[in-house]
């Protein structure tokens, strides 16, 4: 106030600036027809939420008619729906953070396969020479989580230092991925040599008696207010939007965005890294061919909770949501008798509806 | 001499492939003061202006900025320096808020957590010097007008202590209301020293 002040003294004394203070600027906003303003007012997580409650509302219908609601809508179910969304659930806050910085992650499956295949021979290597099943968990976690590391930054570097398009990038690492977890388990599902270790039983259970959730899915919720604070609350968050929205402007503010592009990949291996873990407790297995097809189920709950592909918009919220659609499909399908045909051709309208929603609600000039 | 002067640019040389595009430039810009470049086109306007504000590298001569050797490498270097340019295409990212944008590299963190209360007092300090508090701090950048666009490239330059602010054809995509209060915004900018081409 103090600097405001003496300009406009500094104004006085010139006498160049006839004006105390300039006229305030037009209201930028254009003159729209009434149905675009009703869906300009609707909150920004309108269009995840509502294809929720439309999920919800026909899987009820179908499985009224089905006679299958009751065992629908109980609290064991959601325990189920829960536990089983949570493998793409945590993978999905990985590639929301990609997706907003204006990349793409087509690697996800293949890396949750490989993780669970490292997680496995190193559990049962370290076994047979230490015994100790502390040690034994600790390496095994510890190497299955450093491989979604290293193959994210991988990516992160292939897409910095050799300026590939993250798709290419990624669909190379989905090949190398995946042949290297085939050739690690020597073309089979690897199993434990020796006795099943107590928190695989723990993290692969649905229904925890004392957390009401199993621990999986609270490691999700963790997890997905973390990546919200780093988002909304941290300078590498503000970079990763602002790369998305305009990576030449951004380079141009002085942001360094292959050294935030690179960090944003490695974030994203080790939630993926955390996937794989959560997959071989659920599994109880390494398994090579396990997570195929998971990269699109990721994806659409990032575009389905309201990210844009082509970078700078994707919330925490909207992918909860996301994930949440997809798990009451899959839920439906799996257990309830829904045909799987009815899933896919949901997913499918729900995502154009949702992106066609979201364009309106921004303006159909966008 | 070259003291008394905001900027000196001597025999400035460019080429690309065999079109010389400057041929022993000199310029000086004097503190405080509105400058026009004219010239045809292909007349190097363009190419001038983008060695003064450090997009493009010259083959020969020399720049001197406030009596100090003056040699950008690159546009953020040259925003360090006090030289913002203002693009006809802006250069904003439409889906961060004003705030966002004013801020954009200059962020205050603390243990690389924005200090958000902090960086939005510098947000507001810069509007209120040009003279437009209206401007929505939370409103994404890509829902304005294109003079408040304009207005939010501006305050970003002033947050890095401007001293030689360049527009490329600043008032092409504004109505003509608008384009009057750029006009006076220049003008206050003068005052304070700033010296615009």
């Amino acid at each position: 106030m103090q600097e405001e002040r003496d300009i406009r003294k500094e104004d006085g004394i010139t006498g160049t600036v006839p004006a105390p203070s300039a006229p305030p600027l037009a209201d930028p906003e254009t003159p729209v027809a009434a149905p675009l303003r009703l869906f300009r007012k609707l909150p920004a997580m309108s269009g995840p939420f509502l294809g929720l409650v439309f999920v919800l509302t026909v899987a009820v219908i179908v499985l009224a008619i089905n006679g299958q609601l009751g065992n629908f809508l109980t609290l064991r179910n959601l325990q189920t729906l829960l536990h089983a969304s949570s493998v793409t659930g945590v993978a999905s806050l990985g590639m929301l953070l990609i997706i907003v910085s204006g990349g793409i992650d087509l690697s996800v499956g293949s890396v949750v396969a490989l993780v669970t295949v490292v997680a496995m021979q190193v559990y049962n290597l370290l076994e047979a020479r230490s015994g100790s099943p502390l040690l034994t968990s600790l390496g095994a976690v510890a190497a299955g989580m450093s491989v979604g590391v290293l193959c994210g930054l991988c990516n992160g570097l292939g897409v910095t230092r050799l300026r590939l398009a993250p798709f290419v990038v990624t669909l190379g690492m989905l090949s190398i991925a995946r042949g290297l977890a085939i050739w690690l388990a020597g073309r089979t599902r690897l199993a434990f040599t020796g006795e099943r270790p107590a928190w695989v039983d723990v993290l692969g259970v649905a229904r925890a008696k004392s957390t009401l959730f199993a621990p999986g899915v609270w490691s999700f919720l963790l997890l997905a207010a973390v990546v919200a604070v780093l988002l909304r609350f941290t300078i590498l968050g503000r970079y990763c939007y602002a790369i998305g929205s305009n990576e030449a402007t951004a380079r141009l503010c002085g942001i360094n965005v292959e050294r935030t592009k690179v960090a944003l990949y490695g974030l994203a291996g080790l939630l993926v890294g955390w996937a794989g873990i959560l997959r071989f407790a659920h599994g109880t297995s390494g398994d090579p061919n396990t997570g195929q097809g998971l990269e699109l189920d990721v994806i659409a709950a990032v575009v389905i909770g309201g990210a844009s592909l082509s970078g700078g918009r994707g919330t925490v919220g909207g992918t909860i949501l996301g994930v949440l659609i997809l798990g009451v499909l899959e839920n439906s399908v799996s257990f309830f008798g829904v045909p799987v045909e009815v899933k896919y051709i949901l997913i499918g309208a729900i995502v154009i509806a949702n992106t066609a929603l979201g364009r309106l609600q921004r303006g159909a000039g966008e | 001499m070259s003291e008394s002067f905001r900027l000196t640019m001597v025999g400035i040389h460019k080429h690309f492939g065999p079109t010389h595009a400057l041929r022993g430039v000199d310029l000086e810009l004097a503190r405080g003061k509105v400058h026009a470049l004219v010239g045809e086109n292909g007349a190097g306007k363009s190419t001038l202006m983008k060695v003064l504000s450090g997009a493009v590298h010259p083959d020969a001569g020399h720049m001197m900025l406030d009596g100090e050797p003056y040699a950008p490498t690159n546009p953020k270097q040259a925003r360090q320096r006090g030289v913002a340019m203002i693009y006809q295409e802006l250069t904003l990212a439409p889906h961060l808020s004003v705030e966002a944008n004013v801020l954009l590299g200059l962020e205050p963190t603390w243990f690389g957590f924005l200090r958000r209360a902090e960086g939005r007092c510098r947000v507001r300090e810069a509007l209120a010097v040009l003279e437009h508090p209206e401007v929505p701090l939370d409103r994404p950048v890509g829902e304005l007008g294109p003079g408040m666009q304009q207005l939010v490239e501006i305050a970003r330059a002033l947050l890095l202590d401007v001293r030689l602010l360049v527009f490329d054809e600043p008032t092409s995509s504004l109505a003509r209301a608008d384009a009057l209060r750029l006009f006076a915004l220049i003008r206050r900018l003068c005052d304070r020293g700033v010296t615009v081409v």
